[in-house]
């Protein structure tokens, strides 16, 4: 008759209900109804841990239905309500428990989600692209070393959607002479998307197989091109493999790196008003927030503007979680929000340094004649 | 049964649209509480769901839900952040909850009159972000400011953060538009300047919680912001050192933003969650926030700094103040050590803040509570009581008659010249008690205003159940002293010590 759900009763019954992370929520703020903030999630949890013969004689009819299956995944994973959460519940892990149960108790109804991790496992992208051609984006003028120092890791949606950030990316570590391999085929998804809805039902396959590849290759260093990729590889993977075993950099700490050591340096000048979007795994997820600033602040003529939300308090894309694929018009509304909010600097660039973020305000911002979106990456190389 | 039938749920979806309108038990269930987290007993005497939530947009849709309501008789219950815990958000004979936080645009900034005129669902930490983006402040606003809207604390009787300089949530007021229970628009004052002379109608509304009307437009004042702010902290070994500190503070005249106070229990708690450093010495902390010109600062720190020397004050390191700058909208913090926390809040004068401190302590003792006390002084001639204890709601009988410290705490307030804050659902019964014959004139007010008596009804002046029949407060008051006897009886809760 009640529910349980493994780790969450300390975290629930410490919730003040303050609305603090109402506040701050993008959800909330799209949908506007309580069941869709992270109160009320607990408030509803609660009451369902609490279920007995009482909700019956009161008629209280307190059930896992389908309203509230659906809030449930109605989340970007954002993190946003951890930031402010007044009571420091880690809502994050908290949010993935929940999700895990309900994946447990066959109980995720969204097509779209389910869509996902199926594609996932068949052909290892999301996309239901061929997982042989994941290497493809490989243009003939980049040459891969047979005794690399570094793996790049370019994550699903460079390979088959953005493939020209992964082009850039390639052809900068061939200019700053550094010896680099991709996995091709070998790389599979890192897992990032059934892991923020709960179906994580093959995850330690797959993040066995993708360490055990990089591991192959013989190369020390992982450059990560995604940030979501980075943060479920920092995250996740540490969880599943114990110490990776190879150093981990983010594509923007990366550059930051071969910058202080003098291996990039900035010849041409790049006359333009940027402003940056933290992405949320790379932001609050992974903690790494001065990386893609000093990448940005280091080419010269750059003239470099803070969004009103910014590093732990910025604002999801809306993207993530699956919310492109579950619930498109909000995820469009969310990026509508964030690219006004950069037009509002007066920037004339957004610098992202995660693929999807750039893919899905890049399509709002196209659509509706807005500032254009660029990877630091791309940023940094043309200003070599 | 639904007080709200299909026709009546179409004609409502009329005003607003079908998509601000929910009627399903599921979200319903969002709308019945507010902080507070009651047993579900309390369902045998309140019908805390509503029966339909609307979320409106503009007054003219209050209006028209409003002459439905009266006319029907149905029980109106505005709500904005939620975040108050004694019930006035929520319903007791369901109705219709209004739910004002899709109001919440600034519609104008003043510049030349230092003025805004602000919608009420948006939240005071809102406000003050925008105005300081233009280079002005808010001159008060509640220490739950993310979550509280601008007319839920306005209608709680709000005191908060800079109520020592700026006030109360009143004296941020110039001007209030109004739907009144009957669903006539009316402006308390209209003007953009303050309005002298006549019946002020602002105070009327000030306070009321929601039982005298709803606010849908605010003129607020705005100040221009300082060139500097500066927050400064005493650590004190005694707390009567502490308070000794803060009557003389309050006789000089410097005006602090901000003075607030934190005891060592509280720091304990801190420290359980990984918080705190050890501070074994600390009877308890004061908090001083100073706003203004550097040059004044500097000098009004001095003055500070000579009155808590002498009173035995030990000066923290600024990172120090700043890190409890910030938490100021954190009071609660420690509530995770419970997990459950149980907040009181009650005024007392100045000159009994001492007294006040120790029959609290006592009372701490003798129901052998983990609790801490907590609070601020909101003008030169109030304290602001904010004791909290911690327990387990998973507990349920010790976590029940633990709650009778909250009427406890009343208690001793009246005892030293004080009286509760706020009234709602479960403090309706103190409101003879508190103004005597006043209260014939503000029960009169009620029912001249809201005839049909559709306006948050069973709240503040009432204190109704869901069939109607007031709260007996001699019941309430058994109730209550039979609950903090049952806990006394009852071993220590964890962690007291002896």
């Amino acid at each position: 008759m009640k529910v349980k759900i493994e780790g969450i009763s300390d975290d629930m019954y410490s919730c003040l209900q303050c609305g603090y992370c109402t506040s701050i929520c993008p959800m909330f703020e799209q949908l506007g109804w309580e069941s869709a903030s992270p109160r009320g999630k607990i408030f509803y949890l609660k009451q369902l841990t609490q279920r007995n013969f009482l909700d019956r004689i009161l008629r209280r009819q307190i059930e896992v239905n389908e309203d509230f299956i659906v809030r449930m995944f109605q989340c970007t994973g954002c993190g946003a309500c951890e930031e402010v959460c007044h009571v420091n519940i880690k809502l994050h892990e908290f949010w993935k428990k929940v999700k895990e149960w309900l994946f447990e108790e066959g109980l995720i109804s969204i097509e779209a989600h389910k869509k996902v991790h199926d594609r996932i496992h068949e052909f290892k992208n999301p996309f239901a692209e061929p997982p042989e051609n994941r290497g493809n984006w490989l243009p003939d003028d980049v040459t891969l070393s047979k005794n690399p120092e570094v793996v790049f890791f370019q994550g699903c949606t460079e390979a088959y959607r953005k493939q020209e950030m992964a082009v850039t990316t390639a052809r900068l570590l061939n200019k700053v002479n550094l010896p680099f391999t991709i996995l091709g085929g070998d790389e599979w998804c890192c897992g990032s998307i059934c892991i923020n809805t709960g179906q994580i039902d093959y995850i330690k396959e797959f993040a066995n197989h993708n360490v055990q590849a990089i591991k192959n290759t013989g190369a020390k260093t992982l450059v990560v091109a995604c940030a979501g990729c980075y943060n479920t590889i920092k995250n996740e993977y540490l969880k599943i493999v114990g110490e990776l075993p190879f150093e981990l950099y983010h594509v923007s700490e990366f550059l930051e790196k071969l910058i202080a050591e003098g291996r990039i340096k900035f010849t041409k000048p790049i006359e333009k008003t940027v402003t940056f979007h933290d992405s949320c795994h790379l932001g609050r997820g992974a903690g790494v927030f001065d990386a893609p600033r000093k990448v940005i602040e280091s080419i010269p003529g750059i003239k470099f503007v803070e969004m009103v939300r910014s590093r732990e308090l910025s604002r999801c894309c809306g993207a993530g979680c699956g919310c492109v694929a579950a619930f498109k018009p909000i995820a469009v509304a969310l990026a509508m929000e964030r690219v006004l909010e950069a037009q509002n600097t007066g920037a004339e660039l957004i610098i992202t340094t995660c693929p999807f973020c750039n893919l899905n305000l890049n399509n709002v911002a196209m659509e509706n004649g807005l500032i254009k979106t660029m990877d630091v990456v791309q940023l940094a190389y043309e200003a070599l | 049964m639904s007080k709200v039938s299909d026709e009546l749920y179409e004609e409502i979806t009329t005003i607003t649209g079908k998509d601000r309108v929910r009627n399903d038990s599921f979200e319903r269930r969002m709308y019945s509480h507010d902080l507070a987290s009651l047993p579900k007993l309390m369902e045998l005497g309140f019908k805390m769901m509503p029966d339909l939530v609307v979320k409106p947009k503009y007054d003219e849709e209050i209006s028209e839900v409003m002459k439905i309501a009266a006319s029907e008789g149905i029980p109106v219950v505005p709500r904005g952040g939620a975040s108050w815990g004694l019930g006035g958000a929520m319903p007791v004979e369901g109705g219709i909850v209004l739910d004002l936080t899709r109001m919440n645009k600034i519609l104008e900034i003043d510049e030349e009159n230092l003025t805004a005129s602000v919608e009420p669902g948006i939240t005071w930490k809102m406000l003050q972000e925008n105005l300081l983006r233009r280079g002005y402040i808010i001159g008060s606003y509640p220490s739950s400011a993310y979550a509280a809207t601008v007319g839920g604390w306005i209608n709680t009787g709000g005191v908060g953060v800079g109520s020592y300089k700026y006030g109360s949530a009143i004296n941020q007021i110039i001007s209030m538009e109004v739907v009144l229970p009957t669903g006539r628009i009316i402006s308390t004052n209209g003007k953009k300047s303050s309005n002298f002379g006549g019946i002020d109608l602002n105070r009327l509304f000030f306070g009321a919680e929601g039982t005298l009307g709803i606010i849908t437009k605010v003129g607020v004042r705005i100040y221009p912001a300082p060139q500097e702010l500066r927050p400064v902290s005493y650590a004190f070994s005694d707390l009567n050192d502490l308070s000794k500190t803060v009557r003389v503070l309050t006789k000089t005249d410097i005006v602090p933003l901000h003075i607030s106070f934190l005891d060592r229990n509280h720091f304990k708690f801190l420290r359980e969650i990984g918080m705190a450093e050890d501070m074994q010495q600390l009877g308890g902390m004061l908090n001083i926030a100073l706003e203004g010109d550097s040059e004044v600062i500097d000098l009004e720190d001095e003055i500070i700094e000579n009155i808590a020397i002498k009173c035995k004050g030990e000066k923290q390191s600024q990172e120090f103040s700043e890190h409890e700058w910030k938490e100021r909208f954190y009071e609660l913090r420690t509530k995770r050590a419970g997990p459950s926390a149980v907040l009181g809040e009650v005024f007392v004068p100045v000159s009994s803040m001492g007294n006040m401190i120790s029959a609290t302590n006592k009372l701490i003792a003798k129901m052998k509570l983990r609790a801490a006390i907590t609070g601020m002084v909101s003008d030169r001639n109030t304290v602001v009581f904010m004791p909290y204890y911690l327990s387990d709601e998973r507990k349920l009988i010790r976590n029940i008659a633990s709650l009778s410290f909250v009427k406890k705490l009343g208690d001793l307030a009246f005892e030293h010249g004080g009286r509760p804050a706020g009234l709602g659902l479960f403090f309706s019964g103190n409101i003879k008690r508190m103004y005597g014959h006043g209260y014939g004139v503000m029960r009169d007010l009620k029912d001249v205003l809201d005839p049909y008596d559709v306006m948050n009804p069973g709240k503040t002046t009432e204190g109704l159940t869901r069939f109607g029949i007031p709260i007996p407060s001699f019941a309430l008051n058994l109730g209550m002293n039979v609950m903090s006897w049952v806990k006394h009886l009852m071993t220590k809760d964890k962690g007291v010590s002896a």
